[in-house]
């Protein structure tokens, strides 16, 4: 049907010398390489080019058409990386171009004026004078337009290509609340997030980090709530970042994170555009990275970690509630396998007679001490855990039944541990499940195995030392220059409100300190309900 | 380190000092003074603990007026502004000492405690080794982070002592406060002496802190104080009256560590049993609290005569040092005894309110002051500092 | 002698490391110090390995005190 259009594919490149693998490999970091390259204006050298560096890649599509007669020279070429375009509308596009007198060639500044202005009606037009900005786009998903003696290229932004839609976030669930959650594509994400706040003052920064991967990411902030320094200083850290790839925000977050040694999260990540909203509305600031579901929040402090979306969902009876038993799960999960160990070894006064008679023989004959038994345990618990995490679905449900009753159960019948260790792991491995926001549980793991060798050797003491590095370490460690510890030490009593309580909405009447520079007061102070007068 | 992350570090508020100031009061003092002042007050010990009030207050008031008048400088510095560079260096030395001393003593106190409570088999350098490890941790850290962790084990140890209040209400027994002044006000007058040196001229330390204040906050600082030793006081006169109330005089003249031993008492329909354990926990914070501050003004005041640029690299070997130091300071418990009973008091007001006392004076007297900034800098940047930048400056 | 070659041997890595963190940052004088610190610590706690007789600090202090507080104890415990 295109009598003049030639879809051109690949054929791999005959013999021919290859570089060293390294040479190859080192070339092809430089993306800065192609700064200097600029757009060829020989249509057909400049086809051949792109062919050469993309390695004939047969994704890489080349369409030319035009030239005054059929036969001869094509005047313009639509190149495009297939399925990262909409088909359709190019289609259209060329067949609408095809039809013009363009193609003849003999009127090359009128005819790119023309072009430009054709194409704006497919999309955000752009020029392009240097190889690296063509590639830039190219990769985008945008369609690159090449003219006959034309130095410049235009790009048509053209994007199409699959994507999973929007969907239930799958690691935050809430019984009532929002249920979308981000997807891998950075502009729907950037548009969930314009969608909870529709202020002109939601700004949003875009930044290419990785030298291979050239990763679009983002950072959103409500300019005048966010701390000016944050932002800077985290621009400063984004473009610090010199690293091939980046695939997950993950990457990013470790590469700016302030405490690279420690295990304490100072950066958080969400799947949902209301949380990221809500951290938003109180001076924080919002990174997304494309290709990844998981936005980060910046800076934020211990208390965040215990904060649920669905705290503001549910009446805050409830939610003080729950926020208490998190917090009181997070120290039952660092410390219960330790203390037990330290009382089982040293302090054996501590448990009542009954108990400790029983406990004494249901401990005889195992071999292990007790501190042995209990690290044996929450290592097998771990490997339990990695395996049901990484088993495809269908055989996820066996392993837990293998693990949970099989194991468990011979375990203790064989003599090798005592029930009082597995109830004591099993216990803490379900209370470290409570902590909304998985990094937190993380430290919980790595941290129990030192409290436990601290317990093994020197009893409560040695828990008890223990616990004050740990907070020693909590106490010095800040986010973005923000203490880990606020609203605790320093003590800012207006901050208190929602931190192990959550106080009644109509009693917030202040933005957390720091996370907001300019303005604290964040809603009117009369939102109190009051009785209706009565008539 | 990027502009974040340093942002205001090094500089602590009047609130985290004022209760750096309460835990260091409380700490090893609430445990172990008791006994001293009943054993000489008798049953009027809790009268001996109000009228020490006033007393800790004026100290305090020294260290404030030599901190008017040289606010960023420890004592370290404006000795030397003061009597001349060798006889402040001279000055410091004694204060020095002073700290190291203290922080072996204190040390042995937990050690004892620990060794003779809770763990009976393991050698007491393993227990003091242990502790000064952490210890050492927390003044390389800083006094920032000495403060916010002191802010959470303030909150902790005031839950503990009211929740151990509360509870012994059940078993006191208020004859055993009876006769009232028997001997007249001679007893509780007496029963001031141990006070004076443990802790009340121990607070020297803060000649060391004062000038780590933020700015701002410098105005609320005489008032933040004043409730820190009105609480201090206050729970002070709560224990010594518990103390004598629950275990009667001749029991709680026993042994050292009373309120260790009264916690054990505490029974609530057989439910709550055990408490003890919550105050070795108390404990053990406020005495790490004590020690980090000691360690932390014995290394700057050092760093500081040493004119070096940083006391972090003296934290490690001074910590190393108190450990054989508390190994060696008693020959034993009786000695133990008669030494913080009689002798410390005596050598802790000379070194802890005379010396400042006589250094005001000359201040005073020749009108020094100085608005210099002498702290160092909390972080020694990573890259070297070309010579022209030295990062703190000397008087 | 097993825990005084220890010691020794302990000490003797230290210092190395203290030399070394210290010229990194070119704190040549805190690191002398620190080693000189070190050393001394060392020294009191080989010379308490060896039970040697030392007396205490606190005898010390005692001593200098002993003109102030021998009375303002008597009087204590007298009246």
């Amino acid at each position: 049907m295109f009598p003049q259009g030639k879809t051109k594919t690949l054929k791999p490149k005959a013999g021919g010398q290859r570089e060293s693998p390294m040479a190859r490999q080192h070339e092809a970091q430089q993306m800065s390489v192609y700064e200097e390259m600029p757009i060829d204006p020989s249509l057909a050298s400049m086809t051949e080019r792109l062919q050469e560096e993309l390695g004939q890649s047969a994704d890489l599509i080349v369409r030319e058409f035009g030239g005054s007669e059929p036969s001869s020279a094509k005047t313009i070429a639509v190149v495009y990386i297939q399925a990262m375009i909409d088909d359709t509308r190019l289609d259209e596009f060329i067949i609408q171009t095809m039809q013009e007198d363009m193609l003849s060639g003999e009127e090359p500044e009128k005819d790119y004026v023309r072009m430009k202005d054709k194409l704006l009606a497919i999309g955000i037009v752009s020029e392009l004078k240097t190889f690296k900005d063509l590639f830039e786009k190219l990769f985008l998903g945008y369609a690159i337009v090449l003219m006959e003696g034309q130095e410049q290229g235009i790009s048509a932004h053209i994007v199409g290509g699959a994507s999973r839609g929007v969907d239930d976030p799958k690691t935050e669930m809430t019984i009532r609340g929002p249920r979308e959650g981000f997807t891998e594509s950075i502009r729907v994400n950037s548009m969930m997030v314009r969608r909870k706040i529709r202020s002109p003052k939601l700004w949003l920064e875009q930044h290419k980090v990785g030298e291979i991967t050239q990763t679009p990411v983002a950072i959103m902030y409500i300019q005048g709530l966010a701390g000016e320094e944050i932002i800077e200083d985290l621009r400063d850290r984004l473009q610090a970042i010199k690293i091939d790839g980046i695939l997950e925000t993950n990457y990013i977050e470790e590469m700016i994170s302030d405490q690279k040694w420690s295990p304490f999260p100072t950066i958080m990540y969400s799947e949902r555009p209301d949380v990221v909203a809500a951290a938003l509305l109180e001076g924080r600031i919002a990174l997304l990275v494309d290709g990844t579901p998981f936005a980060l929040i910046l800076p934020v402090s211990l208390n965040a970690f215990f904060q649920a979306a669905e705290d503001y969902y549910q009446t805050f009876q409830m939610a003080t509630f729950l926020r208490m038993l998190r917090f009181v799960s997070f120290v039952i999960a660092l410390l219960m396998p330790s203390v037990y160990v330290a009382i089982i070894g040293y302090h054996q006064e501590m448990i009542p007679t009954q108990l400790l008679l029983k406990l004494a023989a249901q401990r005889e004959g195992v071999p292990f001490p007790a501190y042995l038994e209990a690290f044996l345990m929450e290592f097998v618990f771990e490997i339990l855990r990695e395996a049901v995490l990484r088993m495809p679905s269908a055989a996820g449900s066996a392993v837990s039944i293998v693990g949970g009753l099989v194991i468990g159960q011979s375990v203790v019948e064989a003599g090798i541990v005592s029930s009082a260790v597995v109830i004591v792991v099993s216990f803490t491995a379900i209370a470290s499940f409570v902590s909304p926001i998985y990094n937190l549980g993380i430290a919980a793991r790595l941290l129990r195995f030192f409290l436990l060798f601290a317990a093994s050797t020197l009893g409560f003491y040695g828990i008890a030392l223990v616990t004050l590095v740990i907070l020693l370490h909590l106490s010095n460690i800040r986010s973005f220059g923000v203490p880990y510890l606020k609203p605790f030490a320093p003590f800012y009593w207006k901050d208190m409100k929602d931190s192990l309580i959550r106080v009644p909405m109509w009693l917030m009447k202040q933005r957390p300190q720091k996370a907001a520079e300019d303005d604290n007061i964040r809603q009117s102070t009369k939102l109190k309900p009051r009785k209706e007068p009565s008539q | 380190m990027t502009k974040g992350t340093g942002a205001a570090n090094g500089t602590i508020t009047s609130g985290q000092l004022s209760k750096l100031l309460f835990l260091f009061s409380i700490g090893s003092a609430a445990l172990l003074l008791p006994t001293a002042v009943v054993s000489i007050a008798k049953q009027d010990s809790w009268i001996s603990m109000l009228l020490v009030i006033p007393f800790h207050y004026a100290f305090i008031y020294i260290y404030l007026l030599l901190h008017k008048r040289f606010p960023k400088m420890t004592l370290a510095q404006y000795a030397e502004k003061i009597a001349g560079v060798w006889l402040g260096k001279a000055v410091t030395l004694t204060f020095v000492f002073f700290f190291a001393l203290l922080g072996g003593l204190v040390l042995n106190n937990v050690t004892d405690f620990l060794s003779k409570s809770v763990l009976p088999q393991t050698p007491d350098w393993f227990i003091g080794g242990t502790f000064m490890i952490s210890i050492a941790y927390a003044v390389f850290l800083g006094v920032e982070t000495i403060a916010r962790t002191g802010e959470i084990l303030f909150a902790w140890t005031l839950f503990i002592i009211g929740l151990i209040s509360f509870t012994l209400i059940n078993q006191m027994h208020a004859d055993n406060l009876l006769p009232m002044l028997y001997n007249g006000w001679s007893g509780p007058v007496k029963g001031i002496y141990p006070v004076l040196g443990f802790p009340l001229a121990e607070c020297v330390f803060l000649t060391a802190i004062l000038p780590m204040i933020k700015d701002e906050e410098r105005t609320k600082l005489k008032r933040m104080i004043g409730w820190s030793v009105l609480l201090s006081g206050g729970v002070g006169v709560i224990i010594s009256f518990l103390i004598v109330s629950v275990l009667g005089v001749e029991e709680a003249m026993r042994s050292p560590f009373s309120v260790y031993e009264m916690a054990k008492s505490i029974n609530i329909e057989e439910i709550l049993v055990r408490v003890e354990i919550l105050v070795a926990m108390v404990w053990i914070g406020t005495v790490f609290t004590k020690l980090a501050i000691t360690v932390y003004s014995l290394v700057v005041m050092l760093s500081q005569m040493l004119k070096l640029r940083t006391y972090r690299s003296l934290v490690f070997p001074m910590c190393l040092l108190i450990v054989p130091l508390s190994l060696i300071v008693y020959r034993n418990s009786i000695h133990a005894g008669t030494f913080a009973l009689e002798v410390w008091s005596v050598y802790a007001v000379l070194q802890g309110v005379i010396l400042p006392l006589s250094l005001l004076a000359v201040a005073r007297l020749f009108d020094k002051k100085s608005a210099e900034d002498g702290r160092f800098p909390e972080k020694t940047p990573k890259t070297p500092v070309s010579a022209g930048e030295t990062a703190d400056k000397q008087g | 002698m097993g825990p005084i070659i220890a010691c020794v041997l302990f000490a003797g890595a230290m210092s190395i490391l203290l030399w070394h963190q210290n010229k990194k940052r070119q704190q040549i004088k805190e690191g002398v110090w620190a080693i000189v610190f070190l050393w001394g610590a060392i020294a009191v706690i080989v010379a308490k390995l060896l039970h040697l007789p030392m007396s205490p600090p606190t005898d010390w202090v005692a001593a200098i005190t002993a003109p102030l507080y021998k009375p303002i104890v008597a009087w204590i415990k007298g009246g």
